[in-house]
């Protein structure tokens, strides 16, 4: 393995061991057959690396939060709230963003839900935790996806 | 709080002000519908939506949802004494915003799903790259509390 393709494996493995990283370790779900601590034997800096990389990705994510929640002030509907540019970009961020759209959800709610069942539903699973008769109150909406989180380990 | 001139071209010069805080939970259709505790949205699992209602973001739909609420069509945004009125707004049949009239023939909008609530003195007030037109004007007998 060279450094490039151990790069590459990073990313994943980060996010399902756990390591050094605030998301929960999620085995049942781990597609990566090489450990950690072999990455680390490959790739120099590794701990410092992976940092980084987590530091640049919050950094990215809080600027498209930051400017989807200001260019969509004015707009009334949810049809072009979602097709905006950055929030289909977060959408398609992964789940290293579930975590980061949970807490959001913690501190300021807004209308995440539909980038999380994105989210998850790419990565394999259907999720959808809000009751039929809570559609609409991002209170209770909020609510059920940080008690999700919660039980699933990503808060 | 002044509304965005690059998505309103016209509120300033029309004439509006602010009458409720900014908010970010409901929209203008459920403002329109009497609701403030949850946006209405046809075709979203983020808002709520009659289930009677066809979910689509057409002219069409948001008429039979103000229908379910007891609204009929009518021709203008005059003021007609004994009713209150509803006003669509849409570019490219695809629905925008709504406003209601209030009795003294101005008109109540929340803006977006995030800003405030304002009186604005004209529909036009409103037109612009954001909200298109008004397409389509509704009224209903005032109820008599």
């Amino acid at each position: 393995m060279n450094y490039a393709s151990a790069y590459a494996l990073i990313d994943s493995d980060m996010y399902r061991s756990g390591t050094n990283w605030e998301i929960p370790p999620r085995p049942s779900q781990s597609k990566i057959k090489m450990p950690t601590q072999h990455i680390q034997a490959l790739v120099p800096n590794y701990q410092k690396v992976s940092e980084e990389a987590y530091e640049e990705f919050k950094c990215r994510f809080n600027e498209l939060v930051g400017r989807w929640t200001e260019e969509v002030e004015d707009m009334s509907s949810f049809s072009d709230m979602v097709l905006h540019q950055d929030y289909r970009t977060i959408s398609g961020m992964g789940p290293r963003a579930i975590r980061l759209l949970l807490k959001e959800l913690q501190t300021r709610p807004h209308f995440w839900f539909d980038a999380l069942r994105t989210i998850l539903l790419a990565d394999g699973e259907d999720v959808d935790p809000v009751d039929n008769a809570d559609r609409g109150d991002l209170r209770k909406m909020s609510d059920a996806w940080i008690e999700w989180g919660k039980t699933e380990g990503y808060i | 709080m002044r509304l965005n001139p690059v998505n309103f071209p016209r509120a300033e010069t029309e004439g509006y002000f602010e009458t409720s805080p900014q908010s970010r939970f409901y929209n203008c259709i459920a403002w329109a519908a009497g609701d403030n505790t949850r946006p209405w949205w046809p075709n979203s699992q983020m808002a709520h939506w009659p289930k009677d209602v066809p979910s689509k973001v057409t002219v069409y739909a948001f008429l039979c949802l103000f229908r379910s609420l007891d609204y009929e069509n009518c021709q203008n945004g005059s003021l007609e004494k004994g009713f209150e009125k509803v006003a669509i707004y849409a570019l490219n049949n695809v629905v925008k915003h709504a406003a209601i009239q209030l009795s003294n023939g101005h008109w109540s909008s929340k803006i977006g799903i995030d800003n405030i609530d304002v009186e604005h003195v004209t529909l036009e007030a409103l037109e612009g790259p954001q909200y298109g037109k008004v397409v389509r004007f509704l009224r209903r007998p005032i109820k008599k509390s």
